[in-house]
């Protein structure tokens, strides 16, 4: 306890910051507390994505975890075992139409060799630790050879998800392991994992266990909107010359999966997803397969109790809306809502500067409505200025980004 | 679709309203007190004319919630509740604010037929102008062709006073009905600050310049600067006529040029005729909001 609390570290910066506010807790939804598990999806589609080739023939069987898809090196696995009955046109990802493979479920979650585990994942060579985190898709972006901070993000993006703050709770051993690993083998100065304060559960559970690794130092941050969100995290934890310096940016998610990738050479396959909304009678978070169709899910997860529903992924207040159910739950899916549309009526601006004042990234939302040609490239699409305006003035359309 | 929006803060204009009426109740309150109870209790004023001052505040208020149900259900056709309706405008404090800072002198039906015109006129003029300022002005003027506008109540028309910083600060100074005590007034400005409810930083950019060219004034003129800087509640006007959200500056820059703007320009105007000119100042400058907002972001670019 006494190493624990010389690195626990409450961070004061962000409560200064410009903009953010305070979420009001009675506007989200319970969760329920326990994780429920949706891991026999009937099938599951498999998107084909731009360049890549196809390794498995039409009606073979396919192995848990085999090569499905190829580009070079990089690989995209099977999340279940079972036979490929082809192509479909049907599916969406994020609402665009992509070619999946689809995979009928044998149920058995076979997997064709056995993997064994790594018992000290600390051990790996930087080299080897890059080369498969990238084989096994763990982590998409370089890993510059100066770096010497790694920002861990275990706050939600969107005060109405506990997808991360469930991961961390479900594998906080897991999670300490792999940040301390991939310093060591980084040879890291700064290792910060960021937690909100009032996630109490994961707070006593990280300082209890923290104190095994004195280079991890855990920050706590308020718990405002839009803290969760990448650019926001590391202006208010990090110094700037830290910034500068460079540093390695991963999610609670991204750890989990480096975590099984350097222990088993296990691809992600399943991933921990929050459902919520108003339109369901409880929030719950979702372990599903990687390829599942939201239709599948909603289905046979929730129970709606308002059928004028819009489905939203990723966010209530910065998420994207679905035009169809057809969409598939991918690696990059955090959530998926079902609420109705807040109808509000938008009124005249009244000149309040609230969503000036409070963009996380200074920006002048009135101004850029106002202003089609105005510079717009800083926006990080949180929707705070949208969420915030007394007024009930939408500044989404005018902020561009969400329609890609 | 990919537009809309499924959740909101509860922040709206009758939150923001509600917390400005809020913060100005405490003065209210203690100006029922001054002009109303206390010359009550010294003879000064029947029983009747004890209530004048919340006449003016809760008739300002009226006819301000008036005004919307007017416009919003027979001109809009709007069919919202009858709350959202008061509250779709800042017209309701609007008519607080004016009942606060008018003379107890004032002509109470003039008062109220130049709010209710000039309030439902500025439905029309799609947010150009201060509306408090220009209506202030308007009343002004009336007042002192037929009579005169003087902020002294009875009780202090019939006594001559020497008053302390004190007396100032709570608020014993002469004045509007409602705008005379400082401390009640600084309480009310951190507790807009707080909950965000206010353009703090033109109030106290104004207040900050304000109080600097007077101090200079009054050192150079070897006059009194207590009776030059409270006399006719310029803080109070900075606070809550300077602020109001639709004609003053959003920027965070441009929020204190403005109210330097103003401060400045009332200190100019003072000179000539002090109860009208933060008036006049603040009616001038949010003329140029716009304009200060573009101009104060790119300078500092």
């Amino acid at each position: 306890m006494m190493i624990s609390s010389l690195i626990i570290e409450i961070n004061k910066v962000g409560e200064s910051m410009n903009g953010m506010v305070s979420v009001k807790e009675g506007k989200r939804n319970l969760i329920s507390h326990n994780v429920v598990d949706f891991l026999n999806p009937d099938y599951v589609y498999i998107p084909i994505l731009e360049d890549f080739s196809i390794e498995i023939e039409t009606n073979s069987q396919v192995f848990k975890e085999e090569v499905m898809l190829r580009k070079g090196s990089k690989l995209v696995y099977a999340p279940i075992s079972g036979t490929v009955i082809g192509a479909t046109e049907s599916m969406r990802v994020n609402d665009r139409e992509v070619r999946c493979v689809v995979i009928a479920n044998d149920f058995r979650e076979k997997v064709n060799h056995k993997k064994s585990a790594m018992k000290y994942i600390n051990e790996y060579v930087k080299e080897d630790f890059i080369e498969l985190i990238k084989k096994y898709n763990a982590y998409e972006g370089d890993i510059p050879e100066d770096i010497k901070v790694l920002v861990v993000n275990g706050i939600d993006p969107d005060p109405f998800e506990k997808t991360a703050s469930f991961i961390i709770d479900n594998h906080s051993s897991q999670i300490l392991e792999t940040i301390d690993a991939i310093s060591s083998i980084l040879k890291l100065d700064t290792t910060i994992l960021a937690i909100n304060n009032n996630d109490s559960e994961n707070v006593i559970n990280l300082t209890n266990n923290i104190g095994t690794y004195p280079n991890i130092t855990l920050r706590l941050v308020p718990d405002i909107y839009p803290i969760g969100f990448k650019e926001v995290l590391v202006k208010s934890i990090l110094t700037k010359k830290q910034e500068k310096g460079g540093y390695l940016y991963l999610s609670a998610q991204d750890i989990y999966t480096i975590y099984n990738v350097l222990k088993r050479n296990k691809p992600m396959t399943e991933r921990l997803v929050t459902v919520g909304g108003n339109a369901i009678d409880k929030s719950f978070v979702v372990n599903v397969k990687i390829g599942t169709s939201l239709s599948d899910i909603i289905k046979n997860c929730c129970n709606i109790v308002n059928d004028d529903y819009y489905v939203i992924v990723n966010g209530l207040i910065a998420g994207k809306t679905l035009s169809t159910l057809n969409n598939v739950i991918t690696t990059e899916t955090r959530s998926i809502f079902l609420n109705t549309k807040d109808t509000q009526k938008e009124k005249k601006c009244i000149n309040c500067g609230l969503c000036n004042s409070k963009c996380p990234v200074g920006l002048n939302p009135k101004y850029l409505k106002d202003h089609k040609r105005a510079d717009r490239s800083k926006c990080i699409h949180c929707g705070l200025c949208t969420y915030i305006c007394p007024s009930k003035i939408n500044f989404k359309p005018y902020l561009g980004g969400n329609d890609e | 679709m990919n537009n809309n929006v499924y959740i909101r803060s509860e922040r709206s204009i009758m939150t923001i309203s509600l917390a400005r009426i809020l913060f100005i109740m405490p003065l209210v309150i203690y100006g029922f007190y001054k002009n109303g109870i206390y010359l009550y209790q010294n003879d000064y004023v029947s029983l009747i004319n004890m209530f004048r001052p919340l006449y003016f505040i809760f008739g300002g208020a009226i006819i301000g919630a008036l005004v919307n149900i007017i416009y919003e259900r027979l001109i809009k056709k709007n069919d919202d509740s009858l709350l959202t309706i008061i509250f779709s405008s800042f017209h309701v404090e609007y008519g607080i604010i004016l009942g606060a800072v008018m003379s107890i002198n004032a002509n109470i039906a003039i008062f109220l037929g130049v709010l209710f015109v000039v309030l439902f006129a500025s439905k029309f003029t799609n947010n150009r102008i201060n509306t408090m300022a220009f209506c202030f002005i308007l009343i002004y003027i009336i007042e002192s062709t037929i009579s005169s506008f003087v902020y002294a109540n009875p009780y202090e028309s019939a006594n001559s006073f020497s008053l302390s910083f004190m007396d100032y600060m709570i608020g014993r100074g002469p004045g509007g009905i409602a705008s005379t005590h400082v401390i009640l007034l600084f309480v009310a400005i951190i507790g807009l600050e707080l909950t965000n409810s206010n353009k703090t930083s033109i109030a106290i950019s104004a207040i900050a310049i304000f109080t600097l060219a007077v101090g200079i004034e009054s050192i150079i003129t070897n006059s009194n600067f207590l009776d030059n800087y409270f006399i006719n509640n310029y803080p109070f006007i900075f606070t809550f006529i300077a602020t109001d959200s639709v004609t003053s500056c959003y920027t965070i820059r441009g929020k204190v040029v403005f109210g330097l703007a103003i401060g400045l320009l009332s200190f100019g105007l003072s000179l000539w005729n002090a109860i009208l000119a933060p008036y006049i100042a603040i009616l001038v400058v949010s003329l140029f909001n716009n304009l200060i907002d573009r101009k104060a972001n790119i300078l500092n670019k």
